[in-house]
């Protein structure tokens, strides 16, 4: 490569450059807002996204309702409620199933106290594998295990505002100082041991909980076997509206209701909502890809058309070029050079900028739950430079040809 | 070193087309210094442009140094431009954002000339034309006979084997025209073959043989005595007898 050519290729842009900067500033300001938009896009996708990473992503809820419709001379308005045997049944009938598990809650309110310190709090039945469907993460202690249910043990996983309320906070000072883990609670009067503490992003109403074996549950507090509640996980590689299906069709024929009857079941999946906010983040995305390439083609139009001006401007010097002896190729590299010295310039400055930008944002705490972390990853800035190389041919081609086209005995007429 | 046959050159002109040269015979050995004059529109810049490569001809043949020059691609043109031919024109024509030493070194740098040897090239050339002082210089900042001078330098850095200069002194002062004049003799007697067009008999004089043209027809042919060329370049011979008989112009 001839380092002469980039030399004389900024020399003839740097006569023009109040005009050049001018029209540069659009490329600039198409990569630059491409890139601004792309990273608040990814924040705002971040932040909804975030909402999902609560529970598992692959995880369901299930929960039983009333009937509404007869099925095989069953009248309407039938409870719809699970026991362990029913729960077992659907998980043999539906292999994408994963984890599945009940939860039998005892109350919203569930009196709750330690010594004198006390509150109402949410207190649930589940398995031990409860705690991965909805990513509570131990803080202390440990999780249930299967023991405490084969022998249903009084034993609690407390939530982290509760041991606030309880432990921290308490009036009397010695209470504050108490390690929680192994001190007993009272749930409706029946004391409970604390083997763990949790906490969970999915904010202070989710810290509010109590989960206890579900067979402690059942012999303490209610001991009809049904519950209401059904949790589960899928395995990867089931499509999801198959698998709902099949687990309605399976439970309405275990619990004799119609698969149509819609108010017999509530059913909630994570990964629906999941692909909603998704997909609709993708349409942003979609969107500001038009907006953003609108912008950037502007500023290559612009581009385009001063250089074909100047181009005009500069008949004569390019036919005593090719005069002395410049190829049509030469005199195309060199224009074609010229636009992408400008657009390249002006595009990377334009990628900088709305990198700073971004990081700017996300050094000055101006994220919210909405707005996280606003970032372009590194394929979208490797994308952002092809587009820029793009730009720059595009937008020379046109004054590229022309120079090309300009013959030196035309050129050199005007005298 | 140049042979022209039976050259035609028409202009297209709309629906018809101008024929300018037709049946055009003229052969210019390696070495001349040769003159050509004639009235305006008769001819002399179409003829030294397809001389130099500028521009194509209808039918016929023309040879450059034995080469057939015919139907030649753009960039085959170029490359003969480059290396064979030099330029120089009516309006100088140097480019206005380079210094004078790097408008003379452009032509090595489509050569391909290695960039470490451009600036020794043409600072060189420069020197032959008494502008070594000057080579950080803009044109802006040049007299016209400084740039026609800049300008030689340009045709002659790639050593070529023929110059053409179209009306060279045709903006510049008498004075000028003979001191561009005396570059020019001084080139001829390095060896170089010389093609000038001018409308001024004097400057005409200074060359070896004079080609008057009339409506696209050589009328004149005149040889110039040897030795006002190889012996003293400054006194041309104003009385020189014409060799062929014709209607003298002007
Ligand atoms: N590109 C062109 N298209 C059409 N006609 C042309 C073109 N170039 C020259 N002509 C015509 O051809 C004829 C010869 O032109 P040319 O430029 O060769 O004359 P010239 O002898 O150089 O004149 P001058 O002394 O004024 O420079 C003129 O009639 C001119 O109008
Ligand atoms: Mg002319």
């Amino acid at each position: 490569m001839d380092l002469d050519h980039w030399r004389e290729v900024a020399q003839s842009i740097w006569r023009h450059k109040t005009r050049t900067i001018l029209t540069a500033f659009g490329v600039f300001w198409g990569i630059f807002m491409l890139v601004a938009l792309l990273g608040s896009g990814a924040a705002m996708k971040n932040g909804a996204m975030g909402m999902f990473k609560d529970d598992a992503v692959n995880s369901v809820f299930i929960y039983g309702s009333r009937t509404s419709k007869p099925y095989k001379g069953l009248k309407p308005g039938r409870r719809i409620q699970f026991t362990m045997e029913h729960l077992e049944a659907l998980k043999r009938a539906v292999p994408a199933i994963d984890i599945i598990t009940p939860r039998k809650r005892v109350d919203y309110d569930t009196r709750v106290n330690f010594g004198a310190e006390q509150g109402t709090f949410d207190v649930r039945g589940v398995l031990p594998d409860y705690a991965y469907i909805e990513k509570t993460i131990l803080t202390e202690g440990r999780y249930l295990n299967q023991k405490d249910l084969d022998e249903r043990r009084r034993v609690a996983l407390v939530g982290a505002e509760i041991i606030n309320v309880l432990f921290k906070n308490a009036a009397d000072p010695e209470v504050q100082k108490l390690d929680p883990i192994g001190k007993y609670i009272q749930i409706a009067g029946v004391p409970f041991k604390i083997i763990g503490t949790f906490k969970d992003i999915g904010g202070d109403r989710e810290l509010r909980r109590i989960f206890l074996p579900v067979t402690t549950v059942n012999e303490v507090f209610d001991p009809s076997p049904y519950f209401r509640t059904i949790a589960l996980t899928t395995h990867e590689g089931y499509p999801w509206e198959e698998v709902e299906q099949q687990i309605i069709q399976q439970l309405s024929k275990i619990r004799r209701f119609d698969p149509e009857d819609s108010s017999a079941l509530y059913v909630r999946a994570n990964i629906e909502e999941f692909q909603r906010v998704q997909s609709l983040y993708q349409g942003i995305n979609v969107f500001i890809y038009i907006v953003g390439m609108g912008t950037l083609f502007a500023g290559i139009v612009g581009v385009s058309n001063v250089m074909l001006v100047t181009v005009k401007e500069r008949r004569k010097e390019i036919g005593v070029r090719k005069a002395i002896g410049a190829t049509p190729f030469t005199i195309l590299s060199m224009i074609l050079k010229e636009a992408l010295l400008i657009t390249g310039v002006a595009g990377y400055s334009g990628l900088i900028a709305g990198v700073g930008l971004l990081s700017i944002v996300r050094n000055s705490g101006l994220e919210t739950d909405f707005f996280q972390n606003p970032s372009v990853d590194l394929s979208i800035a490797g994308l952002a430079c092809l587009v820029i190389m793009a730009a720059g041919v595009a937008a020379g081609y046109l004054p590229a040809k022309l120079a090309v086209s300009i013959k030196p005995i035309e050129a050199l007429r005007y005298e | 070193m140049i042979e022209l046959k039976n050259i035609r050159k028409s202009y297209p002109l709309g629906t018809h087309s101008l024929v300018v040269l037709e049946h055009f015979q003229l052969t210019i050995q390696e070495g001349e210094f040769v003159s050509i004059m004639g009235a305006s529109g008769s001819g002399k810049s179409t003829l030294l442009n397809i001389l130099g490569l500028l521009d194509d001809y209808d039918s016929g043949e023309y040879l450059l140094a034995g080469n057939l020059m015919k139907s030649l691609s753009e960039a085959q043109a170029a490359r003969y431009r480059n290396q064979f031919l030099g330029f120089v024109f009516q309006s100088f024509n140097l480019i206005p954002f380079k210094r004078a030493w790097e408008n003379v070194a452009l032509p090595l740098q489509y050569k391909k000339t290695p960039r470490r040897f451009r600036k020794d090239m043409a600072m060189e050339a420069l020197d032959r034309v008494g502008m070594t002082e000057r080579a950080d210089h803009f044109p802006a900042e040049l007299s016209g006979g400084q740039k026609q001078r800049v300008a030689i330098a340009r045709a002659l850095v790639t050593e070529p084997q023929v110059v053409f200069a179209d009306e060279p002194t045709g903006n510049l002062d008498s004075h000028t025209s003979h001191e561009v004049m005396d570059l020019f003799s001084s080139i001829h007697q390095q060896g170089k073959t010389l093609v000038i067009v001018t409308h001024e008999e004097d400057i005409a004089q200074r060359t070896d043989r004079l080609v008057h043209l009339s409506d696209g027809k050589i009328v004149e042919d005149i040889r110039y005595e040897k030795e006002s060329s190889f012996g003293s370049p400054t006194k041309p011979k104003p009385d020189a007898a014409p060799q062929l008989a014709g209607s003298e112009s002007k």
